[in-house]
């Protein structure tokens, strides 16, 4: 009998417990979905639930090209016409630079920087020309950041940016694959794949990616409205990009941008299955050399000297 | 009982939670099926390339020698507009004159004299001539100034000088010829669009053939470059534009 009260008691307690711990239980559940309330302001549903490039049908694909339209009218005030170009059969591409004749002017630089909708306020570019001690081919001598009239005396400059490489380090190490390489042989990113941890730019032995610290910031008339989903289209927030060989360009036959731009001639790209292409003729017949060859990557990025 | 009730109403509020996150979600899942539909129902416009995308598709299916392809245009140089005079007309203009102006009344100086430069001192103000041990003679046609003349003798017409230079820098022919020189625009491959080259005088000036300097004009904007260039960097390469 003495033992009725202690029994009552203890059962009230474990009740309390219960009901606290419960309460508890669905204030931290409603703290935990909190975030999402305010999800719709930064990332639509849509992108949220959206499936990685690869696994997209053309429906999907045409969903979301217009949703991105529609983003991209929303936040810079113009509607671009975002593609998906599919890589061509029987196309290998490859890039050559003539060492001997690059001055190391930067409109390439410059080209990349338009064509490809970087943020204008950090002067964001695919590409960087090192200004290079004549000798040495070490990275790490080069210098970006020079100013005076080029080319100076004892200088080359060396133009460096994605290798598009056959064994790509920045690909291994992806850990949602979000970045791959395509049977054309561009490394291609699927931006919305992207979840922003910097693998890949880690790895990459030529810094040739970039990671959006920040959403990149574009005058309504400096807008390129000819985009690609792999290439071009303005990238959101946090996540790396790195150079496609101007894919939405290459794909339809016509030259990268940086080619056209180069006021010294010193960039040749094309087809490295075509017997009679240009690039052909370079490998078969220049001083060739490929940067970082000792680390195996294989680039389908060429530097070629005239004599 | 009244810990039933307890027990009761933190189910309901866990499966309220439960409920609104599946209204969300559902109302999401709904969202993309609906937008999809709506594409559908709306054709979208075809891309203004498609028609010459099919055409290419086409080409690369028919592959071969018989692909249609389109050419190359080597650019012309702009007619020179003649010889400064090294005068100024009342609007503050340079006054020029065509070559054939003087040329179809006067003899042109023999080579050896042209090699120094006189008769540049009394015309053809302002010109300099770096270009090795080059005359006039040795492009001008001296029997007609609106031409060019090869070393054989062959008179060129008009203001294509692809040959004309070739004739001493053959090795850089043979690079152009094979897309290793000169700068280019349009398409790398020609079954798809056709393609724009420089001629040699698009780049290199004739008379003084050297490519200049340049200055470089964009440069990327990187913190951690700037705190190095604060530290080691020249005065230059602070002032940023």
């Amino acid at each position: 009998m003495s033992e009725m009260p202690t029994g009552s008691s203890d059962v009230q307690r474990r009740t309390v417990l219960k009901g606290l711990g419960a309460t508890l239980g669905a204030a931290a559940f409603a703290t935990a979905v909190a975030p999402l309330r305010d999800l719709p302001n930064r990332l639509s549903a849509a992108e949220l639930m959206q499936k990685h490039y690869k696994e997209l049908d053309e429906d999907d694909k045409r969903t979301i090209l217009n949703r991105l339209e529609d983003e991209a009218a929303r936040d810079y005030g113009v509607r671009p016409e975002i593609r998906d170009q599919p890589p061509r059969s029987g196309t290998k591409f490859a890039y050559a630079v003539n060492l001997s004749v690059c001055s190391g002017n930067g409109k390439c630089v410059e080209a990349c920087h338009r064509e490809n909708n970087h943020d204008r306020a950090t002067n964001q570019s695919y590409i960087r020309v090192l200004e290079m001690p004549k000798g040495s081919m070490d990275m790490g001598r080069g210098n970006t950041t020079y100013r005076h009239g080029v080319p100076a005396e004892d200088k080359f400059y060396m133009p460096v940016q994605c290798q598009q490489c056959d064994e790509p380090p920045c690909t291994d190490v992806c850990p949602v694959q979000a970045t791959w390489k395509e049977p054309d042989g561009i490394v291609v990113v699927d931006y919305n794949w992207c979840i922003g941890c910097r693998y890949c730019e880690a790895a990459c032995p030529y810094h040739a990616r970039r990671f959006n610290w920040k959403k990149p910031e574009i005058p309504a008339d400096e807008v390129n409205p000819v985009q690609g989903y792999l290439s071009n289209r303005i990238r959101p927030q946090g996540v790396v990009e790195k150079c496609h060989f101007c894919l939405h360009r290459t794909r339809e036959g016509r030259l990268p941008a940086c080619l056209e731009a180069c006021p010294t001639g010193a960039r040749v790209f094309g087809n490295l299955l075509d017997p009679a292409s240009d690039i052909r003729w370079i490998l078969e017949n220049k001083r060739v050399f490929v940067l970082k060859e000792e680390l195996g990557t294989k680039p389908s990025f060429f530097y070629f000297f005239d004599k | 009982m009244r810990n039933r009730t307890i027990v009761l109403i933190a189910a309901a509020g866990i499966g309220t939670a439960l409920t609104v996150s599946w209204t969300w979600t559902t109302k999401s899942r709904a969202d993309s099926p609906r937008q999809s539909r709506a594409v559908e129902q709306i054709p979208m416009p075809p891309p203004p390339d498609a028609a010459s995308n099919a055409a290419t598709m086409s080409n690369e299916n028919t592959a071969g020698a018989s692909a249609p392809r389109y050419s190359v245009t080597i650019r012309t140089p702009a007619p020179s507009p003649g010889v400064t005079t090294g005068l100024i007309d009342g609007q503050g203009r340079l006054v020029t004159v065509p070559c054939a102006t003087c040329h179809s009344m006067v003899e042109p100086p023999p080579p050896a004299s042209a090699l120094g430069l006189q008769s540049l001192k009394n015309f053809h103000k302002g010109l300099v001539l770096e270009h090795g041990k080059l005359t006039c003679a040795s492009c001008h046609n001296p029997e007609d100034s609106r031409t060019y003349r090869l070393a054989d003798g062959t008179v060129v017409e008009g203001w294509d000088v692809m040959e004309l230079c070739s004739q001493c820098h053959g090795p850089q022919r043979t690079d152009y010829d094979h897309g290793a020189h000169g700068g280019m625009t349009g398409y790398w491959d020609l079954a798809a669009g056709p393609r724009t080259r420089n001629s040699c005088t698009s780049c290199h000036s004739p008379h003084e053939p050297a490519f200049g300097p340049m200055r470089p004009t964009f440069k990327p904007i990187d913190r951690f470059l700037l705190d190095r260039d604060h530290h080691e960097g020249s005065p230059e390469d602070m002032t940023r534009e």
